[in-house]
């Protein structure tokens, strides 16, 4: 009788000893999402922390925070030039583009909740600059004069970092061909 | 009395694993309805008849892109697609290698898309293109290769482990394909009859670096090995999706390492009017995917190449292999009828819009 008890209760501990893994998705079957085939350089899962960045986009004198919740930005202003929609592979929500003069605003939707939230900004010309005044055009002289040197560098890519957001800007001819404030995805 | 004691021991240990199993069963998500893609890769291991012409391998662009019916019904190629939502390259290698226990094809084709991810993506892909395998050497090597680091090998050899806490979570679905699960797929195709046009597209963002990871290289080496040592015949395919976007750095890469190895690399992208594709008409989610008729444009134009390319014989004539596609067949015009149906009926498909269809019941 009592190997029996013993055995019982050596088969509810290893039962149980998955919850203990560490993961903070107990679920592990498909729900949030972030397409991450619509940005090869982002990882996709969820945001990192809630704190307000040093490092935002202001448009129309609306500041644009990552991971801020997209409608009362969407809402303040003009329609967009386009609109694209990519649903993540498998799963139910979906990564949206919102196509302004000047820049991208992408938004992703977590699981089944409809509310969507931003995660990242990008430049397509020089009619958008940064709060600091860089835009597409810009010299890296310039960038480094504005942010200073604590950034870290992958490839043309110079990456400056702040609480939950990156602003990158990417080099070629050592000029800036591109813009973005991206949400930091663990 | 010792000898008593010995089998109840045995006894209890039987109920209580038979017990575990049974839960495991329940308790594991069944991806019967919205995340259908999770059901791809089980499906392959209820297939009867293991001995295909061609094996895919890949993410959804080979899923959802390609129709082995229509290889099959216009010459005669027998295909099977193991593919699964965001498989990455070791996750297709891997399956690949498990597939070769079941079955040598002449010809396997793999999705060239995954180069573009050099790390593991989310728990949630691992478990679509995992668990489904049976338990054996090459998953626990898979799992190991892809898990995410707060993930643990444990939970992909006894699932029961991770899913333990969906007891909460259970719903009609995890009864009613406890034991049984209907059909997902056509030898792995997804299809969706449904249409939404193209039209533009986000511009394609700046890379830091345009070069494919060591590690894509390193299994994309292993595939190309375990393909010659087979003595089967690798394609590298890059599939007509028009989103997210090929870039040309990545196509000359592509390019470069088919020219090395010998291998055949066809990018489909490079031949959308040869192939007939209209995306106002070919695709179901604005050119990300394709729908029926564009996997079956698709299919007609791959199937010719990979016909007089390796030779492929035409298999239609066979009275067995006639028979069991056949009945693949009358599967698939039905299911296609049925979406049609409910395109007319719902306005969209049922499996593919759960949400929707629950709200408009309420």
């Amino acid at each position: 009788m009592k190997i029996k008890i013993f055995v019982l209760i050596m088969v509810v501990m290893i039962l149980f000893a998955g919850c203990g893994s560490g993961s903070e998705n107990v679920n592990p079957s498909p729900s949030p999402t972030t397409s991450a085939a619509a940005n090869p350089d982002n990882n996709e899962t969820k945001p990192a922390t809630e704190e307000k960045s040093k490092y935002y986009f202001e448009y129309n004198g609306t500041a644009i925070y990552m991971n801020d919740v997209a409608k009362p930005v969407l809402d303040v202003w003009e329609e967009p030039m386009h609109y694209f929609e990519s649903p993540s592979c498998a799963f139910q929500g979906i990564d949206r583009v919102y196509t302004y003069n000047g820049f991208e605003l992408y938004t992703y939707t977590d699981g089944d909740d409809e509310t969507e939230y931003i995660f990242s900004v990008v430049f397509m010309n020089d009619s958008v600059e940064t709060n600091e005044g860089i835009t597409i055009g810009s010299k890296l002289e310039d960038v480094i004069s504005k942010y200073g040197d604590d950034f870290t560098q992958e490839g043309k890519k110079y990456t400056y970092t702040d609480s939950n957001t990156t602003l990158s800007f990417v080099l070629e001819n050592d000029e800036v061909v591109e813009v973005s404030y991206n949400l930091i995805l663990n | 009395m010792r000898k008593k004691k010995i089998i109840s021991f045995v006894i209890l240990i039987l109920v209580i694993v038979t017990l575990a199993l049974l839960l495991q069963k329940l308790l594991m998500p069944k991806y019967m309805t919205k995340i259908v893609e999770g059901a791809l890769i089980a499906e392959y291991y209820d297939e009867k008849n293991k001995n295909h012409d061609v094996i895919f391998i890949g993410d959804c662009e080979v899923y959802e892109n390609l129709s082995p019916i229509t290889l099959w019904e216009e010459y005669g190629i027998t295909s099977y697609i193991r593919g699964s939502a965001q498989q990455l390259i070791w996750h297709s290698y891997y399956i690949l290698e498990d597939t070769l226990k079941y079955e040598k094809p002449d010809v396997v084709v793999f999705s060239v898309l995954s180069m573009m991810y050099d790390t593991p993506q989310k728990e949630a892909y691992n478990r679509m293109s995992i668990d489904g395998l049976p338990l054996s050497l090459t998953k626990m090597k898979l799992a190991k290769a892809s898990m995410l680091p707060e993930e643990d090998l444990i939970t992909y050899i006894f699932p029961l482990l991770r899913f333990h806490s969906r007891w909460n979570e259970l719903s009609e679905e995890d009864f009613k394909y406890w034991f049984k699960k209907d059909q997902i797929a056509h030898n792995g195709y997804l299809m969706r009859v449904d249409v939404k046009p193209a039209s533009s597209f986000p511009k394609p963002r700046k890379l830091a670096d345009y070069k494919f990871g060591d590690i894509c290289y390193e299994y994309l080496d292993k595939i190309v090995k375990l393909c010659k040592d087979n003595d089967i015949e690798l394609v590298l395919l890059k599939a007509p999706s028009l989103y997210p976007h090929w870039y040309e750095e990545w196509d000359s890469q592509i390019v470069d390492y088919a020219e090395k190895n010998g291998l055949l690399y066809i990018n489909m992208l490079n031949h959308l009017d040869e192939i007939g594709l209209d995306f106002n008409t070919d695709t179901y989610d604005a050119g990300l995917h394709l729908n029926l008729s564009g996997a079956e444009k698709s299919s007609v134009f791959l199937g010719r190449i990979l016909q007089t390319e390796f030779n492929l014989s035409d298999k239609r004539q066979d009275k067995y292999l006639k028979a069991v596609w056949k009945e693949k067949a009358d599967a698939y015009y039905e299911m296609e009828a049925d979406q049609y149906r409910e395109l007319e009926e719902y306005g969209y498909l049922l499996k593919f819009n759960m949400k929707r269809s629950e709200e408009n019941n309420q």
